[in-house]
């Protein structure tokens, strides 16, 4: 039972935290799309099909998605929209696919009303998890915005490959990976307004989920308003990381209270809220053994000095 | 005679206050500073140069101010900010000079919403192979 308490704070102190900076978020369909060119749907009917494929632990032939007819098939579903901000560095559609015979299946995006096919594969008669990433827009090749991923409808065209016997798909869901920047202290990243900074201090920040050696720009206020100060240029690793990376921003002197991290990827045009940050004036020193000992002579030469009196005096 | 002395001692007070009130008006008034600095006089080609200018309000109140930095003559950002009272902003670049020659970064801060110029101050890093 101790070992097992242990474990468990264990867990919170040194693995949740970490754990936390989710820079992924998971989307799923909510609704019908455009078209519906497959056979139909096993626990869902037409109208709300993507009931079939929504669900967060896949259940194989439960529910599911299927086509028995020749030729090129697509179907399209919705996914469900997000509030996020942040930049997007890469959009990853997963699907769980299988078929009876032996055919050919390729996931698909429809963004700026245009179908965007990824690689086409061969199935197999178990559900094997398949997944194609857009890192840009293919359809604006700029990034992808928010607006873009609240629109965006995935799918699945199903091919012949001579035979055709059936193809079925029980789960999809996108996963849209966004970049994180918050100072290296904060006990929840990516975004809590935990973590304290004193006025007597440089700024070190982290993050993840952005391109690799990705170059963004980065501005913190203080809680008055007033900018403290704006960091252009910061490189992010190969891995699309910062790792307690020193900005050189100097906190000497800002407003104490909230202060708050912007992060801009158009060149400082358009600034994106990030994080929060605690900024306290620095904390009066504790008397430590050090201090001690370097009173210690002061103190003894008060001492000797009331005894001399004491014994000078008549 | 008494009244006389009154008068004196009240012309006094009223001269001191009046002292206070234009050295009160002339330091709230007193010109925001801007300094610019780099790591590097001279740098390699690929090496990163971390440039960092700085914008100080020494006035009584908040003040806004728009600031444009330029690489070689061509516009990297420009931005306002607000700074409060005695308040100072740090504006940092890091940059890895890609061609042999002068590498020139240029910042021109303006005051207020009418934009009075502050300061246009330039720094030079040289690039050798």
């Amino acid at each position: 039972m101790k070992k097992l308490a242990f474990a468990l704070v264990f867990i919170m102190i040194f693995i949740l935290p970490k754990g936390v900076g989710a820079e992924e978020l998971t989307l799923r369909p909510n609704a019908d799309g455009v078209s519906f060119g497959w056979s139909g749907g096993v626990g869902c009917t037409a109208g709300s099909y993507y009931e079939c494929v929504n669900e967060t632990v896949q259940d194989g032939d439960t529910t599911y998605l299927y086509t028995t007819s020749a030729g090129n098939r697509d179907y399209y579903l919705n996914i469900e929209d997000s509030t996020q901000t942040r930049f997007i560095s890469n959009v990853t559609v997963y699907q769980y696919l299988r078929t009876l015979g032996n055919e050919l299946a390729t996931i698909f995006i429809y963004t700026g009303a245009t179908q965007y096919l990824g690689t086409e594969y061969s199935l197999t008669t178990s559900y094997v998890l398949y997944s194609e990433s857009w890192p840009t827009n293919p359809n604006t090749l700029n990034n992808w915005t928010w607006s873009d991923i609240n629109s965006l409808q995935v799918g699945t065209r199903s091919s012949n490959s001579g035979g055709m016997t059936e193809n079925r798909v029980t789960q999809i869901w996108v996963n849209v990976t966004f970049g994180s920047l918050y100072d290296s202290r904060d006990p929840a990243p990516p975004n809590s307004t935990g973590g304290t900074w004193y006025t007597n201090e440089v700024l070190n920040v982290s993050g993840s989920g952005w391109r690799s050696n990705q170059v963004i720009d980065m501005k913190v206020n203080a809680s008055d308003g007033s900018t403290i100060c704006t960091q252009l240029g910061l490189t992010a690793s190969a891995t699309g990381t910062f790792s307690d990376y020193d900005t050189g921003c100097s906190l000497s002197g800002a407003a104490t209270g909230l202060a708050t991290i912007y992060v801009s990827t158009d060149g400082g045009a358009t600034w994106t809220f990030y994080d929060q940050f605690d900024l306290q004036a620095p904390p009066v020193p504790e008397f430590s053994l050090g201090m001690g000992l370097a009173l210690l002579p002061i103190v003894i030469y008060f001492l000797l000095r009331r005894s001399v009196f004491k014994y000078a005096s008549p | 005679m008494r009244r006389l002395r009154l008068i004196y001692l009240g012309s006094i007070v009223i001269f001191f206050l009046l002292a206070g009130l234009v050295v009160h008006q002339l330091s709230s008034q007193i010109t925001s500073e801007v300094t610019i600095t780099s790591s590097h006089s001279v740098a390699k080609i690929g090496e990163e140069v971390v440039g960092r200018a700085e914008i100080y309000n020494p006035s009584d109140s908040r003040k806004l101010y728009t600031y444009v930095l330029y690489f070689n003559g061509a516009k990297r950002v420009e931005d306002t900010i607000y700074l409060g009272t005695k308040k100072r902003f740090q504006l940092i670049w890091r940059v890895r000079p890609s061609a042999l020659g002068a590498f020139k970064s240029t910042i021109v801060v303006y005051e207020g919403a009418e934009k009075k110029l502050v300061e246009n101050a330039s720094y030079i890093v040289y690039v050798k192979p």
